[in-house]
Order: C-alpha cells, then sequence, then structure tokens
C-alpha cells in the first residue's frame, strides 16, 4: 500500500517525539509492508528534516520507499497550477505525486490538501482518502483501518 | 539460463523458483545458501553443456560428499536420498531438468530431462548398464531402453542425450524398415514423427549439432567463470609459467605477462579497458608488466600507477599497493577480457575495495550485462547495488529494470528461501518481503532515536 507524507506532518512520522497515530504509521511502514511516495517539490521539503535523510537511504534500498522523478513531479505540479478551477489548497506537488505513483493515502494536517485529495477531478481515479491527526493524535480505529486497505496503491486516473 | 528450481538441495527445502536475469544479485545474511546456489548453476552448466557429472568439491566451492548436499530434514527424519534442480531459457523454450541420487558418495544425475517446447527426452540411468529413454511430444509418451555409455564407469562423463537419442531413433527405424518384406511408408508413425521432432530440437541444443537455438547454444564452448571470495595474494616477482586458470586468479600476473609479450595488440585493449576501471574506480591509473629480461623466461612485475593532476606517479609494484587491486584483478581481467566466458558468478567482488570501487564494479556490471554477458553477484554491498539501481533508472548502459533480478536468501528455521525483487523503471525495489533488510531497518532506527 502507498502513502504521501506531507510535509506539515513530518516531525510526527519521523521526529522523536511521535504521537501514536504517528508512531502507528511509521511503523506501519516499517515492519508491515507500507510504501511511502517521494519526488519533487515534496521530496526537497522533506530532505530539510535530519530524520527523514537519514532513514531515507534505507528504505529506498528496502523497497520501502519509491522516489518518482523529480522532473516528471515537477512538470505535473505545473499542469495542476495551470487548472480551471484552481486547487483550493497550494500543494499542487502533493496532488501531482498523487497522480503519477497512483498513491491514494495522504497523511496531512491541511484541510485544504485534504479537500483536493479527496477530489476525483484532481487526484484521478480512485478519490484519496485522509490519515490524519487534526483532531485526535492517538491511534483510532479509523487510522488503523485505513492502513489496512490493499486498494490505494497504483491507481491511474 | 533465465529460470533455475530446484528443491531438497542443501539449506532448500521447498522448491525454489528464481529467475535468472542478465545482472543477478544474490543478497542475505551470511549461511542463506548464496554459494550453493552459485555451485548448482554451476553443476548444472555441466551436466547439461558438458554431460559430464557435476563436482560439487571442484574450487572455488566444495559442499562436501551427497549426504552435505541433500537437504537435510532434522534429526527424526530420515536423509533424503534424491533433489532435484533444473533450469529454463524462456525466449527459445529450451528446459533442462536433473534428479540427483547418491552414487558411490557424490551426487549422480540419474534423471535427466530436456525439453525444446513441446518435445522432450528422458533418461534414466539404470544400475545394469542400460538407459531407460522416455521421449514424447506434448502428452504423447514412448519408451524404449538403450545400452548406455560409460556415465556410471568413473570417466566423469554422462551418456550424452543426443546419442541416446540416436540409438532410440535408429531402434524405430530399425523396427519399422528392416523386416523382410517391409517397404517404407509414405507416412510416418506419429512415434517416428515425434523422435524426428525431438531429435532436431536436441541436436541443435548439442555441442555436437547445429546451432539454431542459437541463446542456448552460444552456451557451451565456455565454462563459466567461478570466481573465490578470496583471491590471490600478490607476489614481488613472478617466474613465468603456464597461466591455468583458478578461482583465487593465481593466474593472473602470468596470463597477463604472458597476453603483454604475445600479443600486444590484445594486451594493449585489455590494458585500456582495465584502466578506464581503474580511473573509474579510483584504484589505478596505469597498469603495466615490467619484464626483467628480454626471453620469454624473464621474471616479471605487475605494477600499477596513479596519476596527479599535473604529475605522474611511480610505477608501484602490486604488493607494494593496497590489496583493494590485487582482489580486484581477477575478477576484472576475467570480466574484460576479449575471450570471456558469457556466464560469470562472482562470490563478494567488492572485497577489500573501497565504496568508490565498489560503486565503479557495479557499473562495470551493468555495461557487460547488457552487451550479453550472464553475471550473477553474491554481495553484501549497497554501493555495487545502489549503482546498479541508479544506472538503470538513468539509463546509462541500456539495461532495462526487467535485465536486473534481485534474489533475497531468507532463513525460516532450518530451511531457507529465495524472494525475487523486482525493480520498476524508476529504480524503486518492489515485492520485498518483511523481512529484507530487517537489520538494517533497525539499526537506523537505533542511529536516528526512533
Amino acid at each position: 500500500m502507498c502513502a504521501i507524507v506531507d510535509n506539515n506532518v513530518r516531525d510526527q512520522v519521523f521526529g522523536n517525539n511521535r504521537p501514536g497515530a504517528g508512531e502507528f504509521f511509521f511503523n506501519w511502514l516499517e515492519e508491515r509492508g507500507g510504501r511511502l511516495v517521494v519526488g519533487g517539490e515534496l521530496l526537497r521539503e522533506l530532505s530539510g528534516y535530519s530524520n527523514f535523510t537519514d532513514w531515507l537511504p534505507g528504505a529506498i534500498r528496502s523497497g520501502r520507499v519509491s522516489v518518482i522523478p523529480d522532473q516528471a513531479v515537477d512538470a505535473e505540479a505545473e499542469a495542476l497550477r495551470m487548472r480551471t478551477p484552481p486547487c483550493r489548497s497550494n500543494d499542487e506537488h502533493v496532488l501531482a505525486l498523487a497522480r503519477l505513483s497512483g498513491a491514494r493515502l495522504l497523511f496531512t494536517n491541511d484541510n485544504n490538501l485534504q479537500d483536493d485529495f479527496r477530489d476525483r477531478s484532481i487526484v484521478g481515479g480512485v478519490r484519496g482518502r485522509i490519515y490524519t491527526t487534526g483532531e485526535r493524535s492517538d491511534v483510532r480505529r479509523t487510522h488503523r483501518d485505513l492502513l489496512r486497505r490493499r486498494d490505494l496503491c497504483d491507481i491511474r486516473g | 539460463m533465465d529460470r533455475v528450481t530446484f528443491q531438497n538441495y542443501r539449506c532448500f527445502r521447498e522448491k525454489q523458483s528464481a529467475r535468472l536475469a542478465p545482472l543477478t544479485f544474490l543478497v542475505g545474511e551470511n549461511s542463506t545458501g548464496k554459494t550453493s546456489f552459485m555451485a548448482l548453476l554451476r553443476a548444472l552448466w555441466q551436466v547439461a553443456f558438458q554431460e559430464r557429472i557435476p563436482d560439487f568439491r571442484q574450487p572455488p566451492y566444495d559442499l562436501g560428499s551427497f549426504e552435505d548436499v541433500v537437504h537435510y530434514r532434522g534429526a527424526n527424519n530420515k536423509r533424503l536420498d534424491s533433489f532435484e534442480a533444473g533450469f529454463k531459457y524462456l525466449r527459445s523454450g529450451v528446459s533442462y531438468q536433473a534428479t540427483f541420487h547418491d552414487h558411490r558418495g557424490y551426487p549422480f544425475p540419474s534423471m535427466r530431462n530436456f525439453s525444446h517446447q513441446e518435445a522432450w527426452v528422458e533418461i534414466n540411468d539404470m544400475e545394469n548398464g542400460k538407459s531407460l529413454v522416455y521421449f514424447g511430444v506434448g502428452q504423447e509418451k514412448y519408451e524404449s531402453i538403450t545400452e548406455h555409455y560409460p556415465s556410471l564407469s568413473g570417466n566423469g562423463k554422462l551418456f550424452p542425450l543426443d546419442i541416446a537419442l540416436d540409438d532410440v531413433r535408429m531402434e524405430i527405424k530399425r523396427e519399422a524398415y528392416d523386416k523382410p518384406g517391409k517397404t517404407e511408408p509414405a507416412v510416418l508413425s506419429v512415434k517416428e514423427e515425434a523422435i524426428e521432432k525431438l531429435w532436431k530440437g536436441l541436436s541443435r541444443f548439442s555441442p555436437y549439432g547445429l546451432s539454431a537455438v542459437e541463446e542456448v547454444f552460444r552456451e557451451v564452448p565456455h565454462t563459466p567463470f567461478a570466481s573465490a571470495p578470496i583471491r590471490f595474494r600478490p607476489r614481488r616477482t613472478y617466474d613465468p609459467s603456464r597461466p591455468a586458470q583458478d578461482p583465487e586468479g593465481e593466474y593472473i600476473p602470468d596470463y597477463l605477462a604472458s597476453m603483454s609479450r604475445n600479443t600486444p595488440e590484445q594486451w594493449e585493449r585489455l590494458k585500456s579497458d582495465l584502466e578506464d576501471f581503474g580511473r573509474d574506480s579510483g584504484l589505478f591509473d596505469e597498469i603495466a608488466v615490467l619484464s626483467f629480461g628480454k626471453t620469454a623466461g624473464s621474471p616479471f612485475q605487475v605494477q600499477i600507477r596513479k596519476f596527479g593532476k599535473r604529475l605522474k606517479g611511480p610505477k608501484r609494484n602490486l604488493i607494494d599497493v593496497g590489496y583493494g587491486v590485487s582482489q580486484a584483478l581477477p575478477i576484472l581481467t576475467e570480466l574484460l577480457r576479449e575471450d570471456s566466458p558469457r556466464m560469470f558468478l562472482l562470490q563478494q567482488p567488492e572485497v577489500h575495495l573501497h565504496p568508490r570501487a565498489q560503486a565503479a564494479l557495479g557499473s562495470l556490471f551493468c555495461n557487460l550485462a547488457a552487451s550479453g554477458k550472464q553475471i550473477i553477484v553474491e554481495t553484501h554491498s549497497d554501493y555495487i547495488l545502489d549503482r546498479a539501481r541508479m544506472d538503470v533508472r538513468d539509463g546509462k548502459t541500456g539495461l532495462k529494470p526487467d535485465d536486473i533480478s534481485i534474489l533475497y536468501f531468507e532463513r525460516d528455521e532450518l530451511d531457507v528461501n529465495i524472494h525475487s525483487i523486482r525493480m520498476d523503471e524508476d529504480g524503486n525495489f518492489w515485492d520485498a518481503p518483511p523481512g529484507y533488510r530487517r537489520f538494517f531497518s533497525d539499526e537506523t532506527r537505533r542511529y536516528i532515536g526512533l
């Protein structure tokens, strides 16, 4: 199963004082066959976080991360910026990554991005699902159910 | 070879099916059967292409006697009396299967089955000096008994499949036409058609026949090069002798000296290729053979030197530089020589090499695999794998993601299973089982405090 982690929750997944739902997500990546998708602007943003950069090479070698080429993500994001009507958020680079990779699970606490990610006309194919700690940061049933799903990967619009 | 299957062999209890690509990496912890896997590939090659009894004790492998080679299922179970192994060439539709039994303490391929597309032949050697030959096309199956050649008599040769089949073919012809008053029928019987079809396919497979199955046939002339994990210890000076190949590469200085003296044009090409790698890897810029006399019997040294930005450094004897060069040189020479074999079985080529040189090896493997070699590498080097991954992703060599196979050997109690990990066009790995690189993952988590 493939997921995207928004830069605004990076410390909840890769930080040293993570909330329960963030640690649960990280353990899913590490131990339960989870897969993270990165590339383009999002990868550049996440790369400013040392815990992430320390973790990334090993995760790529282990097959827990897919890296989508920057050029493709940047071009797709640029196309989304030209879109009418425009996206609600200014995170076209995250939406572009979803479109290119087929990942339909996003960990974010950004409400506008959540709306965009659920919008099939933006991400294409199946509407995206949101993993969030915006209201509750402990592990809830919704968190468990989302990470149990096997149908949110490799979806093309 | 595109796929290897085997069962009840060494630490592999379950049936294993491993995809081989032009470049195949064998990864996993120590004692998980990677070297046994290499030994099996060479053994299958010996059975199929040289038609001889495989030697599981031939260096660089020494797997012991039959009871060490067959899978052992624990103290309460009897030791098995056979194991099976085979390979396939998917494009040409050739496959080969053998069942090995204990014969005087060594594994003997008492059953061998060759198939080409839908035609197949199977030889079962019997103790009475005869072979039971089955053959057919598709579901049709025929049986014949023929005298076998001395496959069990100790000369190491097996009863060649094509000769066995030819015996059967002649027998069928005799049955059909040699009876008094019988004339040659206008239409071949089904049995005759089957044997003729099989005969054509097999003679293409055989080194004695035609080469229509090109992909398979080009395997035949060269034994795979199998390197040892530790290579030769350099000497200060060498006295020329006849180079005889060995897995440690002891013969390499003699080989280089002989080539530089006897075939200088060929030497210049090899020297240039070695120096290209030397520069990429940071190991050396120039390699030379220094002879201490004018005769062929004069002692010599192998020397290398590094170039600075403005000045060239002194030529140094191989023994006076780091161990990395002498450890890498046998593998490099075998890979780059013009008459090199097509298949390489390399054990830990990264030994003693700096990560830069390990990465350069990764690129070299990609280049050679793209040019038609089949390279199977047992490695613990992330740098080799990383470089191969990046070269494929970046289209540096023409090698496609499907041209790389990563086989992960995972221990499960007393048994081992092989997992195939595939790569996509962006260089991402897929289908890795949860245990893949678990140690590295745990170390990283501890390192960053997660």
